[in-house]
């Protein structure tokens, strides 16, 4: 993308990076801000940006992290802009409302209890361990959530181990 | 960082650490360190069961993304239709960037790096230099002969695109200028064509002053012999084809383009010049360096584009002339021909022929062989073939018959553009499309105003076109959003999508089974955006309402009714907005009552919006309203919430009432339908401050819920300001209009 310099063709290449990454972005950036339509706007402006910075000439290596990052700054940008601290956790109790889907009242009761439990150890989380296993979970690389955080390459591997220790004494005591 | 140190770190014990494990799952590590690990798996059962147990916590984590997942709503199918457009309205942002900024931009584009300091120095020379001329020659503008060519042929190529076998109609006037035994004479005549693009057929219409004359196909003989009767046009026809342009499309980009690749030692010159109000013109004026005397050869060829749409509206030649036309002027008759006076010209014509003399005049009074010939479009149109009679363009008719009448292209006065506007405007409204969908009037090129936006379904596309494709002079273009992907991916790189003003809320589709009379689609699912955790406001709706179903019942009401006073509201500015554009002159008295019909239903809607918003809040947040910190007077919560609007706020309500009292109030809604706007849109906010966001402690709730009221009021004030003046009883009676009933605070 970083090649291509026509107007009409970063226009395309902008929009069908838009049609592909859209959906991660979004996910990721309402698990920050949890509203879903500001979750929205600022994932379109995130690739407005994209597009104002590609028309400028700079070059972007990493479109996916780039992407990623930008989208995480405005995030917290709109997070302080509202007086908000930042939270990096879902809300429990609306996650509780959803219905789960397994049929039998009792699997139901052990699922819930199951998913209540790994509610629970998510807030316990740090915000940069709950991030890294958000963004990994889009399928981000170590090496592209560094660049979305601006952390070190192998600071990623020990945030990712972490929380995943943590969310499994959880699950598994 | 690489993988190397990741390994370094990792591998400091013969079991692998927890990052080593989670790096080899994840593909992080070298092919030689994961096989390593891999290895000491098959013998390490313990090392197997962390590697089993970050597997299931993986799964479960995915397992309560995607459950989260499924309670959000994505993207709508516009929503990249919607980015594209915000695409391009950072093209048209960049468009408007200096020449510098581009040049620096493209600059930077090709070179990719900075450049060395030697090359910079090369560079900064060059622009110095560059300065200097630029200086030393005065302002020129930023386009080339050719990039104005260029572009204009684009747009007329453009123009003709989305219509189906393009008929293009042109209504010119065309005036001729000579220097005579008696001084200069000018002569006018106007000329109508109809050109079939598809089928190379034309029909011309020649009128104003000279007898009218019919003809079906330009006449051939114009090349090889002088006309027999040499009025303006005969002569230019000659002209033109002496020079190998088109008779057939006289004002035309393309044909002035192929002259021009023909033509030897000609120069060129780009100008601006002012068009009407804040509009330019760009002038290409092309000179022909060598003296040929020829008789009929073009000396000097100007054309002029409007700025804005690369539209072409005049074009002018100097032509070398001969004896004989030199003197044909007086063969005209008096209604055109007559001699150059400024004094007896119309108002057209005066401030241009002002032009012409500082221009291609200079020639013609310089050199009295020269003969200069203008045409200036009067009407421009784009006509399908299937609009016009099948016999129009056949056989050529009896000269002295009265003309068939021509397709319905008559050029149309503003008063009429405005009108059909409005109607569109109305018609809009009683579909409830003004409240939040995607669709707008717009003034269309070539006098036409085209409706144009998107609908959510075939249905509510097939509605919009029969509100409002019956109304005269209105070209519909509202497309399903399947429609209008399609069309973006077909066209795209060579057609940016139609920018539609977007409201500033979420945009809004209306249920198919939305009919006109029911009432309009409001602001969306609220559900949607009320978060179910802790509100700011959650203390209060505890303190009010006994359960919980009822504590989110309260929240998405509000919610609800704010969106919805914010879709009138929203309507209502952007009529103001239109109404303030409008030139008073051009608009007709039943067109104004119209606009004020439809003002005044906007903002009655909006009261009753704002009435409901206010009914719903006040007893959740009237605990915090009469606290201690504001309880300190006795009046009522209303009053004293108005009271803590900004100082400017007070000043500017003040204003409006006084002006709704005066006898000219009614032309002054527009602006007071702006304030409502301002008002209702920062009640909108602190509402969803208050109703739909999830942080407790940030929030000063007095403070919050005293400014949403304060909002709510000054924004309910201005149109209720507005509901007064519009009223007609109360213009008529102002006594009635005081005892206009206040809805209960």
């Amino acid at each position: 993308m970083a090649e291509t310099t026509e107007p009409s063709e970063l226009h395309r290449a902008v929009t069908a990076a838009f049609e592909e990454l859209k959906d991660p972005v979004h996910r990721y950036v309402a698990a920050i801000v949890t509203e879903d339509h500001a979750a929205r706007d600022l994932t379109q402006e995130a690739f407005v940006r994209l597009y104002e910075h590609l028309l400028k000439g700079h070059r972007i290596a990493h479109v996916r992290a780039w992407i990623f990052r930008v989208a995480h700054n405005l995030s917290i940008d709109a997070l302080r802009r509202h007086g908000v601290i930042d939270h990096a956790t879902a809300s429990e109790d609306s996650a509780r409302e959803v219905a789960d889907p397994a049929p039998g009242a009792e699997d139901l009761l052990l699922t819930q209890e199951f998913r209540g439990r790994l509610r629970d150890a998510l807030h316990r989380l740090s915000v940069q361990e709950r991030r890294c296993l958000d963004l990994r979970a889009e399928g981000l690389t170590y090496r592209e959530i560094a660049e979305v955080l601006g952390i070190r390459h192998t600071t990623v591997a020990v945030f990712l181990a972490r929380g995943l220790k943590k969310l499994a004494s959880t699950l598994h005591d | 960082m690489t993988r190397r140190s990741l390994q370094a770190l990792f591998f400091q014990s013969s079991h692998p650490s927890d990052e080593e494990l989670l790096a080899c799952l994840d593909g992080e590590l070298d092919e030689r360190a994961a096989a390593r690990v891999r290895a000491h798996l098959d013998t390490c059962w313990r090392c197997r069961g962390r590697r089993d147990r970050f597997d299931r916590t993986i799964a479960a984590f995915v397992d309560v993304r995607l459950e989260d997942r499924a309670r959000r709503t994505g993207f709508p199918p516009s929503a990249t239709l919607l980015l594209s457009a915000r695409l391009d309205a950072v093209d048209a942002k960049m468009e408007k960037r200096s020449v510098w900024t581009r040049l620096f931009w493209r600059a930077r584009l090709t070179a990719r790096t900075w450049p060395s300091p030697a090359r910079l120095a090369q560079v900064s020379v060059a622009v110095l230099t560059a300065v200097l001329i630029v200086l030393s020659i005065g302002r020129e503008p930023a386009v080339s002969a050719q990039e104005l060519l260029a572009r204009t042929v684009a747009a007329q190529e453009a123009r003709l695109r989305p219509v189906v076998q393009p008929v293009v109609y042109q209504r010119l006037q065309v005036s001729r200028r000579a220097a005579g035994a008696g001084g200069t004479r000018e002569t006018h005549q106007t000329w109508e064509i109809w050109s079939d693009t598809t089928h190379g057929r034309y029909r011309e219409r020649v009128g104003a002053f000279a007898p009218i004359v019919e003809r079906a196909a330009p006449d051939a003989s114009a090349c090889s012999a002088p006309a027999a009767e040499p009025t303006p046009i005969r002569e230019l026809e000659s002209i033109l084809c002496a020079n190998g342009l088109q008779a057939a499309q006289p004002l035309s980009a393309a044909a002035f383009r192929d002259w021009r690749g023909r033509v030897r030692n000609a120069s060129d010159r780009v100008n601006t010049q002012p068009l009407d109000g804040e509009r330019q013109a760009m002038v290409l004026r092309t000179s022909l360096g060598d003296r040929d005397r020829q008789p009929n050869r073009i000396r000097e060829a100007e054309l002029v584009v409007r700025a804005d749409d690369w539209h072409p509206l005049v074009q002018r030649f100097v032509v070398q002339g001969s004896a004989h036309q030199a003197d044909s002027g007086h063969v005209d008759s008096g209604q055109g021909d007559r001699r150059h006076d400024g004094a007896s010209q119309s108002g057209a014509m005066q401030s241009d022929a002002t032009h012409r003399d500082t221009t291609l005049g200079d020639a013609a009074q310089g050199d009295a062989d020269l003969v200069s010939y203008e045409l200036r479009e009067l009407s421009f149109e784009v006509v399908p073939l299937a609009t016009v009679a099948p016999t129009f363009f056949d056989a050529p008719r009896d000269t002295t018959a009265v003309p068939a009448p021509a397709p319905a292209v008559e050029a149309v006065s503003e008063a009429d553009l405005v009108s059909a506007e409005v109607q569109a405007w109305e018609a809009l409204h009683r579909l409830g499309a003004l409240l939040g969908e995607p669709v707008e009037v717009a003034r269309g090129s070539s006098h036409r105003v085209e409706v144009r936006g998107l609908a959510s379904s075939e249905e509510r596309k097939q509605a919009i076109i029969e509100a409002v494709g019956a109304i005269p002079l209105v070209t519909v273009d509202v497309r399903t959003v399947d429609e209008a992907l399609a069309a973006k991916r077909a066209h795209s790189g060579t057609a940016s999508a139609t920018p539609v003003a977007l409201p500033p809320g979420p945009i809004v589709f209306p249920s198919a089974s939305a009919s006109a009379s029911a009432a309009p689609a409001d602001g969306g699912d609220a559900s949607t955006m009320i978060q179910t955790g802790v509100l700011p406001i959650q203390p209060l709706l505890d303190a009010y309402l006994p359960t919980p179903q009822d504590r989110t019942q309260a929240a998405t009401d509000v919610v609800t009714l704010s969106r919805g006073a914010m879709s009138q509201a929203w309507a209502l500015e952007r009529l103001a907005r239109f109404t303030l554009g409008l030139d008073a002159a051009a608009v007709r008295p039943s067109t104004r009552r119209t606009l004020e019909r439809v003002a005044l239903e906007l903002a009655q809607a909006t009261v009753e919006k704002l009435d409901a918003l206010e009914r719903r809040v006040t007893p959740i947040v009237s605990p915090v309203l009469s606290s201690p910190a504001s309880a300190s007077t006795s009046e009522p919560a209303a009053t004293r919430a108005a009271a803590d609007a900004p100082a400017s706020d007070a000043l500017e309500d003040g204003a409006g009432r006084a002006d709704a009292a005066s006898s000219g109030a009614a032309t002054e809604w527009p602006r007071s339908a702006l304030q409502v706007f301002a008002r209702v849109r920062e009640a909108d906010e602190k509402t969803r401050r208050l109703f739909t966001e999830s942080d407790t402690g940030l929030v000063e709730l007095g403070s919050a819920a005293r400014a949403l009221m304060a909002s709510c009021e000054a924004g309910r004030r201005a149109a209720v300001d507005i509901t007064r003046t519009l009223t007609p009883k109360a213009i008529e009676d102002p006594a009635a209009a005081a005892s206009l009933p206040r809805p209960p605070r």
